[in-house]
């Protein structure tokens, strides 16, 4: 009996260690990114790409970068972009932007409703058949990032995936449709 | 010789939806290679999986290897219905919470009340949002002929065949949708054949089955079509899951009332 209770202490204690040590090794993934040679300086806790290994995004390419085209039109600064949705993905794909610009979409589903979510930027719309704006800030850093839909809209819903292609701010805009 | 290892083989659920499902991540990976998210969203798994593990050792002690299994299947469907890149603590948090229900939330039983992942999804969807995505369903068929056979064992297919009906219904009724081909593959499958019929939250007699299903179905559509922002299929599960002492109890009445109705000699 005594062995038995040794035992289940034994188990519970190594459970809540490795709980603990797993959640430090998440916060330490989401850590603030160290400037210079300051790790002190404030850092904005809204903003992601302040944190370093917690954001998963894939780089882009040198040829994607000298022939990509941000998407849709600049209006007033911001981006105004169409963007549709439909069983089983996302038109247009790529969604191309510039970092830190101001995004816009008019959503509209061709068909039943979809959602849209960029989990790096914590982005989530609802896109019916009814046309909706959303906008959202695009990142900082370049890079590639998924779309996902988040209702899901049928047997296909997991393959329905898109991708923001965020080109680095000094890129040559020509304001025209992707 | 080959019937009592088909037998022995498949005595035991559990396996052979650990196995399932790990069929579906490496069709997945196959199917997506070479692709951004494929090493993102296998690392999620495991990570879901090792969290799982280690709050089932937290909360149950020395448990069993039966209770390990579970902790794996409820970790891996954590990993697999979370968006590839979610941020890792919502991930830890809604592993834990999974486990944490299953010792805390029970009925007078002794037996949870919620499905174990369905609630720490639902969880994390009430403090940051939707971040369901189901990314794990990577085969519609795969998930109905292995979850089919699956089910087939644990006598539980009543359940999905009333929840597809009823959920298809919903859609044509409260969402005013057409039913054609892509209304029929509308109701979520891979929700159907894994979640839905977990042994421990779900009834076994026939008749409830049949009322378990009809009410999450038409409650997911209700949900799609009022807040499709809120996972509907998960939402509906829990309250049916709420929901099983009360449809014990209508069950009961039914099949108390068909007997007494029956002539004394079909009785017997």
């Amino acid at each position: 009996m005594k062995t038995e209770n040794g035992k289940d202490t034994f188990y519970r204690i190594s459970g809540i260690l490795g709980l603990l040590l797993l959640l430090a090794l998440f916060i330490w993934l989401d850590h603030p990114v160290k400037k210079g040679n300051s790790i002190t300086e404030a850092h904005n806790h809204a903003d992601p790409f302040q944190h370093g290994a917690g954001v998963k995004k894939s780089e882009i390419s040198k040829t994607e970068n000298s022939t990509l085209k941000p998407s849709g039109k600049l209006v007033n600064g911001k981006r105004v972009v169409e963007y549709e949705a439909f069983q089983y993905g996302f038109a247009l794909d790529p969604l191309v932007v510039k970092s830190g610009e101001i995004v816009v979409l008019t959503v509209k589903s061709r068909d039943v409703k979809h959602g849209m979510m960029i989990p790096e930027i914590d982005f989530s719309a609802d896109i019916t058949k009814k046309p909706s704006q959303v906008s959202f800030i695009a990142p900082a850093h370049s890079g590639k990032y998924g779309i996902f839909c988040n209702v899901y809209c049928g047997a296909g819903h997991g393959d329905m995936k898109g991708t923001l292609i965020v080109l680095p701010k000094g890129k040559k805009d020509t304001g025209h449709d992707h | 010789m080959i019937i009592k290892l088909y037998n022995q083989l498949t005595r035991k659920a559990k396996p052979l939806m650990i196995a399932l499902l790990v069929i579906l991540l490496t069709w997945g990976a196959i199917k997506q290679y070479p692709n951004i998210h494929t090493a993102t969203t296998l690392l999620q798994v495991l990570l879901a999986i090792a969290v799982a593990i280690f709050a089932e050792h937290a909360f149950g002690g020395a448990v069993n290897n039966n209770s390990r299994q579970s902790a794996v299947i409820s970790g891996m469907l954590v990993g697999m219905l979370l968006v590839p890149g979610v941020d890792y603590k919502i991930l830890w948090l809604a592993a834990v919470t999974a486990i944490a229900s299953k010792y805390l939330l029970k009925f007078s039983s002794g037996r949870h009340i919620f499905n174990p992942a369905a609630t720490g999804l639902m969880l994390v969807s009430l403090i940051w949002g939707n971040k369901i995505n189901w990314w794990g369903f990577t085969s519609p068929y795969i998930v109905i002929i292995l979850g089919g056979f699956i089910l087939y064992r644990l006598k539980r297919l009543s359940m999905v065949f009333s929840y597809y009906i009823f959920r298809v219904a919903g859609l044509v009724a409260l969402n005013g949708l057409e039913l054609d081909s892509s209304m029929l593959l509308m109701p979520n499958m891979f929700f159907a054949f894994i979640m839905l019929i977990e042994p421990k939250t779900s009834p076994s007699v026939r008749l409830e089955q049949w009322i378990f299903g009809c009410i999450c179905g038409l409650l997911s559509s209700a949900t799609f079509i009022l807040v499709p922002s809120i996972d509907g299929d998960l939402a509906s599960l829990m309250v049916v899951n709420l929901l099983r002492p009360v449809i014990k109890r209508t069950a009961s009445k039914i099949l108390n009332l068909r007997t007494s109705s029956m002539p004394e000699t079909v009785k017997g």
